[in-house]
């Protein structure tokens, strides 16, 4: 962990939130319906507070990293299973962000490439951008922000404006039952934030950290309603349903009068979603490495990092195959719930506790 | 005679001779200095007697030293010196000031020392029954006159440029900071070539964490020969397999003066006119000196402008690339018409069409470098239009991509630093090839691997993206937008100088 302990200030800690929750865009994947709003928004609501409470316990609590607040909610043996635990639990969420990018590049710009090879060429550049660090990582994320969030916005605002707004009412007509159904695939697109683990910890002040937190779930939270609002008034509710890729399709349709650059404007909406996930990926490797290295007790994560790398392109290639896919699904969902309401109010009310009995001491 | 295999002198820093004393002493200084000196030609020991008696030599570099002055001075007033006098002593260096007229004179108990500063143009003075010897600033080396610098100067603002002498160069720069706490620490490097190094700073100004680490790498450097800056630079590089520059430097003495005001430190190196400024960060790459001497409305557009074209020049042919091999379907009707009109009769793939033009130009650009001045030019219209327009003609290349290469070369000569620029040339490669493999989605992974490439950088505790990343609101703008002269009044913050104010408006 070379350089995991330098702090950072409130564009890192944002950045690095954002990309983790994919900013509404990554793993949007055909067969949604418009009230699929209706479960991402409480999901990420319910980050929004985990990061909260996460924030409490690294500030009570005074810890540097994720190692030194378990290991002060659990005990040390069981803060080592509870990180190398994490350390899988990234892994598959990093092999199951590029497999789905990859389909999707595979559908869209290299038909004819083989996805086990644009796998290979995501997960490199994951790799790249965060086996040197946080402070590379946060420094990736921050910089390709500037430019994906402006483009993005311009995508959603021009959507937006160019929508048929007559669409919209089904949206506001959601199905209770559906709602319930589109949990599990709401998960896989805005989960992240409990990725902050391993960073929160080092923002520099409580005012920077918090804002940056919280910001950046909404942000998220924003971006996705936006989207999936324009998406909605460009191709129709039954276009979202139908679509495999519901937000490239409905970008496709935008075009700007007279800025002709591209023939579809769903090239941009592509760069976006590709520049995400491969922040998101890297995110999560980085994660993943960081856990491991930590249960180990090593501080070679650069190395772990490495050695994660054939691991989580072999889940990858698995997860293609349906039964491996429903497996890697419910380790999102057990492990993603687990982190939020387990470790994150566990180590938020352990460092309230032992705050309060310093205090008294 | 020694052989000539055998090294008449012990390079280790540790090895020290001392000026021998006592019976016979002056006759072995003057056989160690003839030992040393060997089969030289240039090197000249001249030895003559007092009219004290006293024997005396003196050790002199043809060339190097001043001969008008060694002659006038020396041996003339050494005689005047010793019957003025009236005493047979020669007692301190202050009675040699006073009689010799130098206004540079050190002493030394190190003959070997005293042997080495000969040799970079002072010359050595040893005295029978003296127990030092005498050192006397003669250095006179022909050099370049100040002039314009290769590189290219600029429209408004000063022409002239460093040359390959340290003190014409430390006197460019002391005529524009005449500020007492202005620094110039001399070192030397190099066992064998004794480069004499100015380490400059500004006291109360240069932030002290910087200068103490700076120097010490400089000391730490134990190197045989130093033959320019450029050497140096990479020895003092963090990051040495990067393909970025991890300093800064120029040719101009307004520029280092600037960017010693900004905080930063100068490394001067004897015999080059390329002067180093450390930290170096991306945005400080970008800048040129005008963009202070401009008005501010078009020094913004200049500046966003280079940074366009720096992105263009790296970019733009492997998304040409991108484009026509995998994604001809995203480009407009009428352009993509057009291109498969251009295309039609190329016998190569796009990548290949794009790697020999690129190559092509790689070529033509060394080629124009080595070649005579006057050749130069003519070489530059063969190979420009002669070849291009043979090429095209021949149907090897399409008339569209001479355009996408000859844009992404011209926007590739906006950028200030040559050697960023020199490292985007690499990041171009890395991009087309990654764009010929996977089009678009190729592209983007090289642009994230080029991205990591910057953000992994840091040098002397300064992050090489700042100030976009750590990020700084106000510094992030100025690094694409010149504010106006009187909204420019802090030193950036991220090189954390002492003393932030650089302007003040006075009370009215």
């Amino acid at each position: 962990m070379n350089n995991t302990r330098e702090p950072l200030g409130f564009l890192p800690v944002f950045a690095l939130a954002l990309f983790a929750t994919g900013m509404g865009v990554t793993g949007v994947v055909g067969g949604i319906r418009p009230e699929f709003i209706y479960a991402a928004l409480p999901l990420l609501l319910a980050q929004s507070l985990a990061l909260l409470l996460l924030l409490l316990a690294f500030r009570r609590g005074g810890y540097g990293d994720a190692f030194e607040l378990l290991c002060a909610s659990f005990s040390r043996p069981g803060a080592r299973i509870l990180l190398l635990l994490l350390g899988v639990y990234f892994a598959f969420r990093s092999a199951e962000i590029l497999r789905s990018q990859s389909d999707c590049v595979s559908f869209y710009l290299l038909e004819s490439t083989p996805p086990a090879v644009i796998l290979a060429m995501l997960l490199i550049t994951a790799f790249f951008a965060a086996f040197k660090g946080l402070r590379q990582l946060s420094g990736n994320v921050s910089l390709l922000l500037f430019f994906v969030l402006p483009l993005f916005v311009v995508i959603v605002v021009v959507a937006l404006v160019r929508c048929d707004f007559g669409e919209l009412r089904v949206v506001l007509q959601p199905s209770a039952d559906y709602v319930g159904e589109s949990v599990p695939h709401a998960l896989a697109v805005v989960s992240g934030a409990e990725s902050a683990l391993f960073f929160l910890g080092l923002s520099k002040t409580k005012k920077d950290s918090g804002r940056a937190a919280v910001f950046s779930v909404a942000a998220s939270a924003v971006l996705l309603t936006a989207m999936m609002l324009a998406s909605v008034g460009t191709i129709g509710a039954s276009g979202v349903c139908l679509e495999r890729y519901p937000f490239i399709e409905a970008a496709r349709q935008i075009n700007i009068g007279g800025i002709a650059l591209t023939e579809r404007f769903d090239m941009p909406m592509l760069v976006v979603t590709l520049f995400v996930s491969i922040g998101r990926a890297a995110i999560f490797l980085f994660c993943g490495a960081t856990a491991i290295s930590a249960a180990f007790g090593t501080e070679k994560r650069s190395v772990v990092c490495l050695a994660m790398v054939p691991f989580v392109y072999a889940l990858a290639l698995a997860a293609g195959i349906s039964s491996v896919g429903r497996v890697m699904d419910r380790v999102a969902y057990i492990g993603f719930f687990v982190i939020i309401l387990l470790i994150f109010p566990v180590a938020a009310i352990t460092s309230i506790f032992n705050g309060k009995k310093e205090k008294a001491s | 005679m020694p052989e000539q295999n055998d090294a008449v002198f012990d390079i280790s820093p540790d090895y020290d001779q001392p000026v021998f004393t006592g019976d016979g002493a002056f006759e072995r200084n003057l056989s160690y200095c003839r030992r040393l000196k060997g089969n030289s030609s240039d090197i000249l020991i001249r030895s003559f007697v007092l009219s004290d008696s006293r024997k005396c030599f003196i050790v002199c570099v043809d060339g190097m030293s001043d001969k008008d002055s060694v002659e006038r001075c020396v041996i003339l007033a050494s005689r005047r010196f010793a019957s003025d006098s009236g005493e047979n002593k020669f007692i301190a260096s202050d009675g040699v000031l006073q009689q010799f007229g130098v206004t540079e004179i050190s002493e030394t108990e190190s003959l070997s020392d005293g042997y080495i500063s000969a040799l970079t143009g002072d010359v050595l003075v040893l005295i029978e029954n003296e127990p030092k010897a005498f050192i006397f600033g003669y250095r006179s080396i022909e050099s370049r006159s100040i002039g314009d610098s290769p590189l290219g100067g600029s429209v408004r603002g000063p022409h002239e440029a460093f040359t390959e002498n340290l003190r014409s160069n430390t006197a460019l720069l002391r005529r524009r900071i005449s500020d007492p706490n202005f620094v110039i620490e001399g070192l030397e490097i190099g066992r064998r070539s004794h480069t004499s190094i100015g380490l400059c700073y500004i006291l109360g100004l240069t932030n002290g964490e910087l200068v103490n680490n700076v120097k010490s790498l400089l000391e730490s450097i134990d190197i045989d020969i130093v033959s320019d800056s450029g050497e140096l630079e990479q020895l003092l590089e963090p990051s040495p397999y990067s393909i970025f520059p991890q300093t800064d430097g120029t040719e101009l003495p307004d520029v280092a003066a600037s960017e010693l005001c900004a905080g930063r430190v100068a490394v001067i190196v004897n015999g080059s006119p390329y002067v180093l400024l450390l930290p170096v960060t991306l945005s400080r790459l970008m800048k040129v000196s005008e963009d202070d001497y401009q008005r501010w409305s078009f020094a913004s557009f200049v500046k966003v402008l280079r940074w366009i074209c720096s992105v263009i020049s790296v970019i733009a042919p492997s998304l040409y690339v991108a484009m026509v091999s995998f994604h001809p379907g995203m480009l407009p009707t009428d352009l993509l018409i057009l291109t498969v009109i251009n295309r039609l009769n190329v016998p190569f793939s796009s990548f290949i069409e794009v790697l020999l033009l690129e190559l092509a130009l790689e070529v033509l650009r060394e080629a124009s470098i080595r070649m005579p001045k006057n050749i130069g030019a003519s070489l530059s219209i063969v190979g420009g239009i002669i070849i291009g327009d043979a090429a095209i003609s021949a149907g090897l290349i399409s008339p569209l991509l001479i355009v996408v290469v000859g844009v992404s070369t011209m926007a590739g000569f906006v950028i200030p630093s040559y050697s960023l620029a020199s490292s985007y040339r690499l990041v171009k490669y890395l991009l087309l090839i990654l764009a010929a493999a996977f089009g678009l989605a190729g592209l983007i992974c090289g642009v994230v691997i080029w991205l990591s490439m910057l953000t992994s950088l840091r040098a002397f505790g300064v992050e090489y993206t700042a100030p976009l990343f750590p990020f700084s609101k106000k510094w992030a703008l100025r690094g694409f937008i010149q504010p106006p002269a009187d909204k420019r009044a802090s030193r950036p913050e991220y090189f954390d100088p002492v003393d932030v104010v650089r302007y003040r408006k006075g009370d009215d």
